[in-house]
């Protein structure tokens, strides 16, 4: 008994100076995050934006959007990047050895037509079997390959890009209008940028017309909700903490921009894990670092890339698995980076952090609340101090998601009712009631799967992206599906 | 009276727009956006439109061209616009606009315009 | 896009929040990591447990309360100062065509607005009177000195307005504030004295505050984006900035590179003859930018044929790729062979420069752009060129279709 009781007892105490010590780190990153976004907040005024348009100041793009198996929304997306704001850009869609109808929607709605073309293979990828170009959209062109993931995908759609900065879009994304202006300003603003990442929010409930997300509505399930706090605390506290301290270590995949020349100077996204988006930063960082050549990777809150979220649980928790072992694998891969002071603040302290609290986080959550129930309920530790402990982790965890969501209420595109906050209020309640720890609990067995293999495209049911304007019900209705 | 439509999204434009036209004795109905403006002009008569390019539902070129098109082929369009941009100019005129004002614009450069553009079509100057 | 206001007194009431939650939270942490953990330590760790729960709670309360009074009063708010706008925008034009008298007195500051907004969507004698009105009123002096003293937010804030007012009294202002020790309040003044600068009529005035503003750039070591950006929005005075700029002693590679770039982007022909020395600069994105000027301007004088054939040949692949373009003002017999032998280039994207350049060539260089599909030895080179001629086709196809 002396033995267990010392155990546990000793696991109680790393479980509370563990909580407390993340508590206090979150606490000062989101304050860190909240000045980034009120500074950005003022750096690019509307009259900036403007000027950019209309003179000629701007980096050309080629937004890439790989696609797999995509022929409920690829048309609506596809349309939503050909129309965006932008003097100069090219879209190149990359099929991914799809199977369904993919390419016929596309060729019939942008009429296609294949034209034998040349290019640079710099990466090497799976075969390209065919390039198509469209007569009505002189900026589109698709591309259709042998499957081979994601990231093979964006490799195949790099090659083809033409213009000096490229943005890997995921399909089933909508960007604002100005998205690519916003996050481009980066580049000009600074010669060191190499890479941006945007903001992701939710999608889901929103209105959607012409391809743009006009505007917003809370949507019906609390697993949506639940994740509209989530992504504002990760984006608007998280990542911009980590990127004012120069130390950002994830641009999401769903949409980021990154200097071409960087990215095939890294050798381009790695197929081997299932988290690519994460693993280039981490290598861009490396290299970078290494070379000593000057070089930022920032996050910047306003380009804001929408995007339909899983609205069941068991595809929430694939994604979050998927999520998971990709982390581990990454940080795995880039373990030369643990506490190596060469890598600076980067290696010194995002890295140490991604370990101890994000890859292991799950595993430290789940054996050490599990050692406080038993304790309590072997009498060693009071009944009363676990439920103050698991009081106090609520609480902190709403208090993050109440800054986060008054990030979002600063917006000018926010969830606009007084009733909508209230949701939001107490979806962050019912994130820490049991969300939270089913997450931690699947991303705990993750924790164990994890090996490198090629990357397979994460299956998730989806409502699609609506192509006609659409009422805020209808969406409701086709997400109840 | 001459019906004009304004399709414009920028405030402080459409403020302007209105007291300019209105003053100048013409009709104007305002509308933000693309979606709007389809239901006016499939519903009415107007004798000119003016169209701003970038809209928040999309592009004033995509209009342009269905107007052309489908709705009611004859109107004068008079494109407005912030871009300079000799691309843009270009594919507006092959679309069939009628003339480009660039913001900032004076007021009284616009309302000359606008007669010209009415009196091209019409064969007079209905303006004031 | 964002709302201004509000979010600095939020960000005090967060920190507020983090430090009600972090005292009890570190006292727990160093109580505990001291060792001070028994079963008879359960007391006193739940009563500091208590606290931090109570502290936390009082945390929570203060965020959310504030969200939903911000939710609920900025919403409002920002109708009725939308609608003051408008109504003032409509009050100005009546002014501005005599029909309403001046108002007397200071503005409020959607009035301020109204106008900043008038004078960004108005051109000539009616914008002019637009910035008349901001002076004579008092607004413009009262945004430098928020441009100059306050908080980063505020100031930016001042500064962002006065590059929409372009008040050529507020220039001096401005340029002071390019040498801030703040990056974001340097580049904003370096942008909103570019932009004021641009209205400047006074040629005397335009030299003189081009002068200040270059050296204000060179001081602060500004990136080459700025830079560029601000040659491109001084408009009509980008001619004196370049002149200074590339007067300057020694002038920062970045600085030249964005000179240049100014010359060719504003097809400055008056400078045409300075960008020449540059084609044989130490720098090479120098090089590169003395290149695509010279391409853009279209003037290369017979003395530098030499370097821009031997850039063809150069080590670093962009300059031979801004070579390539600029090879097509060579003598045409000369630029149709060497622009063709850059069609075998090893870079991919030197082929597709030698390429587009034989297609600008006329139907002399689609000629020659044939006989390479046919004809050159090299298979890369034959590829491109067959490319090339492919999406002239198509080109002409999707014009017939649109």
């Amino acid at each position: 008994m002396s033995i267990l009781e010392t155990v546990l007892t000793a696991l109680g105490v790393v479980t509370i100076v563990y909580f407390a010590v993340l508590s206090l780190l979150y606490g000062a990153f989101a304050l860190i995050g909240l000045r980034a976004v009120i500074l950005e907040s003022r750096q690019t005024s509307d009259t900036e934006l403007r000027d950019l348009m209309e003179r000629d100041v701007f980096k050309p793009v080629s937004i890439i959007v790989p696609a797999f198996n995509e022929e409920r929304s690829i048309v609506a997306a596809v349309r939503s990047f050909v129309t965006l704001h932008y003097p100069k850009f090219e879209v190149i869609v990359i099929s991914d050895g799809s199977t369904d109808g993919t390419m016929d929607r596309l060729i019939e709605a942008f009429a296609l037509v294949e034209e034998p073309r040349v290019w640079a293979r710099t990466l090497s990828t799976e075969p390209v079997t065919r390039v198509m170009r469209s007569l009505r959209d002189p900026g589109l062109i698709v591309a259709e390959k042998a499957n081979g993931g994601k990231a093979d995908a964006v490799n195949a759609g790099i090659n083809l890009a033409r213009y000096p900065l490229v943005a890997p879009v995921d399909s089933d994304c909508l960007l604002d209008a100005q998205a690519i202006l916003r996050a481009t300003r980066n580049f000009v603003k600074d010669d060191s940028v190499i890479a941006v990442g945007g903001t992701v929010r939710p999608l889901n409930g929103a209105t959607v017309v012409g391809g743009r997300a006009t505007a917003l509505h809370m949507p019906r399930r609390w697993i949506e909700r639940l994740q509209i706090v989530e992504y504002a605390r990760a984006f608007f506290l998280g990542r911009a903490g980590w990127s004012r301290m120069g130390a950002l270590l994830i641009i999401s995949g769903a949409f980021g921009i990154f200097r071409r020349d960087a990215v095939l100077k890294v050798g381009g996204f790695w197929t081997e894990t299932l988290g690519e988006d994460m693993e280039l930063v981490m290598r861009l960082h490396k290299t970078f670092a290494r070379s000593g050549q000057p070089y930022r990777i920032v996050f910047s809150p306003d380009p804001i890339c929408w995007t339909e979220v899983p609205s069941d649980l068991p595809s929430l928790l694939g994604q979050r698995s998927r999520w998971h072992r990709g982390l581990l694998t990454n940080l795995w891969r880039h373990r030369d980076m643990l506490c190596n002071p060469r890598y600076g603040r980067l290696g010194l302290f995002a890295v140490p952090f991604f370990w101890l609290f994000e890859g292991l986080g799950p595993v430290i959550e789940v054996v050490g609340f599990t050692s406080l129930l038993v304790s309590a309920a072997l009498g060693i530790l009071d009944m009363h101090v676990f439920w103050l402990f698991l009081g106090l982790a609520v609480l902190h965890g709403m208090v993050l998601s109440q800054v986060a969501a008054g990030v979002e209420a600063m917006l000018l595109r926010r969830y606009p009712s007084t009733s909508d906050r209230l949701i939001l209020f107490a979806a962050s309640l019912v994130e820490f009631l049991g969300f939270h720890q089913l997450v931690a609990i699947e991303r705990f067995f993750a924790t164990f799967q994890t090996g490198a293999r090629r990357r397979r495209w994460g299956v998730m049911p989806r409502t699609g992206i609506p192509s006609e304007p659409t009422s805020p019900s209808q969406v409701a209705a086709s997400n109840r599906r | 009276m001459t019906g004009i439509l304004a399709i414009e999204d920028d405030w402080t434009v459409r403020t302007v727009l209105e007291h300019t036209l209105k003053s100048a004795g013409y009709d104007v109905d305002l509308v933000a956006g693309i979606s709007d403006a389809r239901q006016l002009l499939a519903d009415g008569h107007y004798d000119l439109v003016l169209l701003d390019l970038n809209l928040p539902d999309g592009n004033g070129l995509d209009l342009l061209r269905d107007i052309r098109k489908d709705l009611g082929t004859g109107v004068p369009v008079l494109v407005l616009s912030g871009l300079r941009q000799e691309e843009v100019v270009v594919r507006g005129l092959e679309l069939g606009a009628d003339d480009f004002v660039t913001k900032p614009f004076s007021p009284p450069e616009l309302l000359a315009r606008v007669s010209r553009c009415l009196g091209q079509r019409t064969g007079h100057d209905p303006g004031r | 896009m964002w709302r201004r206001y509000g979010d600095v007194t939020f960000a005090m009431i967060f920190s507020v929040a983090i430090s009600l939650e972090a005292i009890p939270l570190g006292y727990l942490t160093w109580r505990l990591a001291a060792g001070i953990f028994g079963s008879s330590a359960g007391a006193r760790l739940g009563s500091v447990l208590l606290g931090a729960v109570g502290s936390t709670a009082a945390a929570l309360l203060l965020v959310t309360t504030y969200v939903l009074a911000y939710q609920h009063v900025s919403a409002r708010h920002e109708l009725v100062r939308a609608q003051r706008r408008q109504q003032w925008v409509a009050r100005w034009l009546g002014v501005l065509s005599g029909a309403t008298a001046e108002p007397a007195g200071s503005l409020s500051s959607e009035s301020v607005e109204a106008l900043l907004a008038l004078r960004e969507t108005l051109r000539g004698s009616e914008s002019a009177r637009v910035a008349e009105l901001l002076e004579r009123h008092g607004a413009v002096v009262e945004l430098e000195r928020s441009a100059e003293h306050g908080s980063v937010s505020g100031r930016l804030d001042a500064i962002v307005a006065l590059s929409n007012a372009r008040i050529p009294s507020a220039l001096t202002t401005l340029v002071n504030g390019v040498y801030d020790s703040n990056q974001l309040i340097s580049v904003a003044s370096a942008r909103a004295a570019a932009r004021t600068l641009a209205r400047v009529d006074d040629l005397f005035d335009r030299d003189r505050g081009a002068a200040a503003l270059a050296r204000a750039m060179e001081t602060k070591e500004l990136p080459y984006g700025i830079v560029e950006e601000v040659v491109v929005l001084a408009e009509e005075s980008a001619t004196s900035l370049i002149a200074v700029l590339l007067q300057h002693d020694r002038p920062r590679a970045p600085t030249v590179r964005a000179a240049i770039d100014g010359i060719g982007r504003l097809k400055l022909l008056i400078f045409a003859e300075e960008v020449v020395p540059f084609l044989t600069h130490a720098d090479d994105e120098v090089r590169g930018a003395a290149l695509r000027a010279v391409s853009r301007l279209g003037f290369l004088p017979e003395a530098s044929h030499g370097v821009v054939i031997a850039a063809l040949t150069d080590e670093v692949d962009f300059i031979r790729i801004h070579a390539t373009t600029a090879a097509r003002l060579l003598p045409q017999t000369q630029a149709l062979s060497l622009i063709s032998d850059r069609l075998g280039d090893r870079s991919w994207w030197v082929r597709r420069a030698a390429a587009d350049a034989l297609v600008g060539l006329g139907p002399a260089g689609l000629a020659q752009l044939g006989r390479a599909a046919r004809e050159h030895a090299d298979r890369f080179a034959r590829d491109m060129a067959e490319q090339a001629l492919r999406d002239q086709i198509s080109n002409l196809v999707r014009a017939v279709v649109a």
